[in-house]
């Protein structure tokens, strides 16, 4: 009986800790989205909406997505470089301490310990847990970079390398806080510039945890999954370096009408436009990819999972300009749009291409076949149909409401009271539940089809 | 492509050179800011927290209040009808971290310090559904709970607040539904008489006198809006006492309209931004048929018009 090489176990590893916190994450998320309905589904202290939506977004975001990132990004990097892991056991010990933090970090939301900053809402001694878990990341990704057996450096691995790098700098900086007690701490910066950190953080965590990983994923999978090269290297590299040199810029447009001085909101928002050109860089590359045989998209069932990703990136990254815009901002800012919008960037672009990617490295690790592709294609396409209704529900909802909330009338008192228009909202929020619980039965289907196709992998080098 | 000396196959070099490109718009947007006048502007009537406030700000946080209210109101016409005059720099000063959310699913609250009375934030908090029946505002009963005066001390000493020890004692005999209350009623505080459009005596009295049908809808708006501190009938709450006790008899029409409209600081909230001027006028009328419907069946009580005064002043 053979056994999967120690690196193999590692990205296993990894990646079962990632599913693991992925389900705990989106079963919260349906629970909230039946709370924004029905207030009864409030349960005492710990299961109140203001607790669990923290949850929910760090669940998902470092449980599911680091969790996940730390284990593509270790296959990736062994391949890449052509040798193994140079700490295999560091690694090891590191996904130990990375579930550890996370569960610890989980249950102090839960009893609300918060720093209340969008994504960096663990409280101090949870922050220096996760500084902790980078460095040793840092540490294993460099290092097997630098002693690496092959001497050129795939696209992939730049996107790696730079999320390592960015990561480190805004976690640390924003997460500076005033020590009060063991369980509560105070921003160190203040007022206007507590803002305007937390949203140069809040943007690039965007940019840097769920762009450039899934970006480094894309880049390594399509070409691999469709044995066709990438369309255009030097389009890579301008992409690569334009999207990491203007991303930094752009936080203010989540500040736009805000007390914050214009010159910072307008060239926040400039950025945000600039932005589009690499990020379609990286959407055109990956679409002229496919173009020598589109046929591919029907014959190898991985290929429209990436396809479909870079199409909602391609989206993700047009929509979003355009709400940094003043006239846009203004109607949308505040309203379920802005939710619309994060989930078709996570539902669409991270999980069709995270969870495409698993199932690659899976039959590669187990040297096997997918355990069936017809469950997968049912995965795709539940997924699919889950988010995009999810995310056109949100945008509708988000208009009306914030056009209820400018409605005048004919002597320039507001036509509807806050509670009119938000009553409005809840056929919409009752319909997100649905197409959020579609989504979550897609996402079983990927369990399950993964982890057969584990077993099978299994049973076949037992056999042998 | 890429030369076997390039800087691609050079992980140092890259690196580092990967965190310059990082840095150039981080210092510019970023570390930049940090050091400008125009980021640390204070109002004069900016003051820190008092220690009951912040430890109401610290249960606000952990409650996680900051997910559904935002607390800045945008220098949009809509906005600050709505709440009231739009968030300055200057207010901000204090604020670690600032709060103004990035979601309105409930109303903003910048401007909610003195629109209502202390009983009715804690009866709100309590049970929201008893005020907006359609609501999907948790109950926060569960903060009928003592306030923790040790950590609040811990925190006023780490922000470098000051405080006395009546202060510490404030929060040590209060209860958490108490200090949230207080942080909620000093929201806007910087800004004293914030309401963006008001009512004058005189929009009463030669447009609206005439006026003297209720239509259905004004019934329903008594409903959705008034029933829940009044009464469906206006008999009263704890919240409030019957209108037949607070509107005067005979009635005078003019500040019943501006109080209605205005608000009573720290009483009733104003209606202006929302409901039309007549609609106002016929809450007026619509209030005085409850409250005389009631004297027609209880002795008439002594009557208190100066709660009704302070909104002519106002």
């Amino acid at each position: 009986m053979k056994e999967i090489s120690i690196d193999s176990k590692i990205v296993m590893g990894y990646i079962y800790s990632s599913l693991f916190w992925g389900v705990i994450g989106l079963l919260i998320g349906l629970l909230i989205s039946i709370q924004m309905w029905d207030p009864d589904f409030n349960f005492g202290e710990y299961f109140t909406f203001g607790r669990l939506r923290t949850v929910h977004t760090n669940v998902l975001a470092y449980g599911l997505g680091i969790g996940a990132e730390m284990g593509v990004f270790y296959y990736i990097i062994t391949k890449l470089t052509k040798r193994t892991l140079l700490f295999p056991k560091l690694a090891m010990v590191n996904l130990v301490i990375f579930n550890i933090g996370i569960l610890a970090g989980t249950i102090t939301l839960f009893m609300g310990y918060t720093q209340s900053l969008e994504y960096a809402e663990f409280e101090w001694p949870i922050d220096i847990g996760i500084v902790i878990i980078w460095v040793l990341f840092a540490i294993n990704v460099i290092g097997t970079v630098a002693t690496r057996k092959e001497k050129h450096m795939y696209v992939s691995l730049w996107y790696i390398l730079v999320t390592v790098v960015a990561v480190a700098i805004l976690y640390i900086v924003n997460n500076l806080a005033i020590i009060a007690t063991l369980t509560k701490s105070y921003h160190l910066f203040s007022g206007l510039n507590s803002a305007n950190v937390q949203w140069w953080y809040g943007h690039n965590a965007v940019g840097f945890l769920f762009t450039t990983p899934i970006l480094a994923m894309f880049y390594y999978f399509l070409p691999k999954s469709t044995n066709m090269p990438i369309y255009s290297h030097r389009l890579s590299i301008i992409s690569f370096w334009s999207l990491v040199f203007m991303y930094l810029w752009t936080g203010a447009h989540h500040l736009v009408y805000s007390p914050i001085p214009d010159w910072l909101q307008t060239l926040g928002i400039v950025f945000t436009i600039v932005l589009v050109a690499p990020s379609w860089g990286s959407v055109i590359n990956g679409y002229m990819t496919v173009q020598p045989d589109w046929s591919k998209m029907n014959s190898q069932y991985l290929t429209k999972f990436f396809i479909l990703g870079i199409t909602f990136y391609g989206l993700q990254t047009l929509q979003g300009p355009s709400q940094g815009l003043r006239a846009i901002s203004s109607l949308i800012h505040f309203t379920d749009w802005v939710p619309g919008h994060v989930h078709m960037g996570t539902m669409g672009w991270v999980v069709l291409v995270t969870t495409a990617s698993m199932y690659y490295i899976v039959t590669k690790i187990y040297n096997t076949t997918i355990y069936s592709e017809k469950l997968a294609n049912t995965h795709f396409w539940l997924v699919l149909i889950g988010q995009v209704v999810f995310s056109i529900t949100m945008w509708i909802t988000g208009i009306r409401q914030g056009a209820m909330w400018k409605s005048y009338n004919d002597d320039g008192t507001l036509m509807y009271t806050f509670m009119e228009t938000l009553v409005g909202n809840y056929p919409y929020w009752q319909m997100r539940t649905i197409s959020g619980a579609v989504f979550i039965v897609g996402m079983l289907f990927f369990l399950f089809t993964l982890i057969m196709t584990v077993v099978k992998g299994k049973r076949e080098m037992s056999s042998k | 492509m890429s030369k076997d000396n390039s800087i691609y196959s050079k992980i140092i070099p890259l690196v580092i050179t990967m965190a310059v490109v990082v840095l150039v718009g981080t210092v510019i947007t970023m570390a930049m800011p940090l050091l400008r006048d125009d980021m640390h502007p204070k109002l004069e009537s900016t003051k820190e927290y008092t220690a009951i406030e912040l430890e109401g700000r610290n249960i606000y946080q952990r409650e996680g209040c900051v997910n559904c209210h935002s607390q800045m109101v945008r220098p949009l016409t809509a906005d600050v009808v709505r709440y009231g005059d739009y968030t300055k720099a200057g207010e901000e000063f204090y604020e670690r971290p600032f709060l103004w959310g990035s979601k309105r699913t409930g109303p903003d609250l910048s401007r909610n310090g003195g629109r209502y009375s202390d009983e009715w934030q804690i009866a709100h908090l309590k049970n929201p559904k008893q005020f907006y029946p359609k609501t999907n505002m948790p109950s926060y009963a569960f903060l009928d709970r003592p306030a923790n005066a040790v950590d609040a001390e811990k925190s006023m000493k780490a922000l470098k607040y000051p405080y006395t020890q009546e202060d510490i004692d404030l929060v040590a005999r209060s209860t958490e539904l108490e200090a949230l209350t207080a942080y909620l009623q000093s929201l806007g505080a910087d800004i004293p008489d914030n309401l963006y459009v008001k009512v004058e005596y005189s929009d009463y009295e030669d447009k609206m006198a005439p006026m003297s049908t209720v239509s259905p809808e004004t019934k329903v708006a008594f409903v959705d809006n008034c029933a829940g501190c009044h009464g469906t009938e206006g008999e009263g709450t704890e919240i409030a006492a019957p209108l037949s006790d607070v509107i005067p008899d005979p009635v005078i029409d003019g500040p019943l309209f501006v109080s209605i409209a205005n608000g009573i600081p720290y009483t009733m909230p104003s209606h202006i931004g929302i409901m039309t001027k007549r609609r106002i006028w016929e809450l007026v009328l619509y209030a005085k048929e409850l409250a005389n419907k009631k004297r027609t069946v209880a002795t008439t009580t002594n009557t208190d018009i100066s709660a009704v005064d302070s909104g002519i002043n106002k």
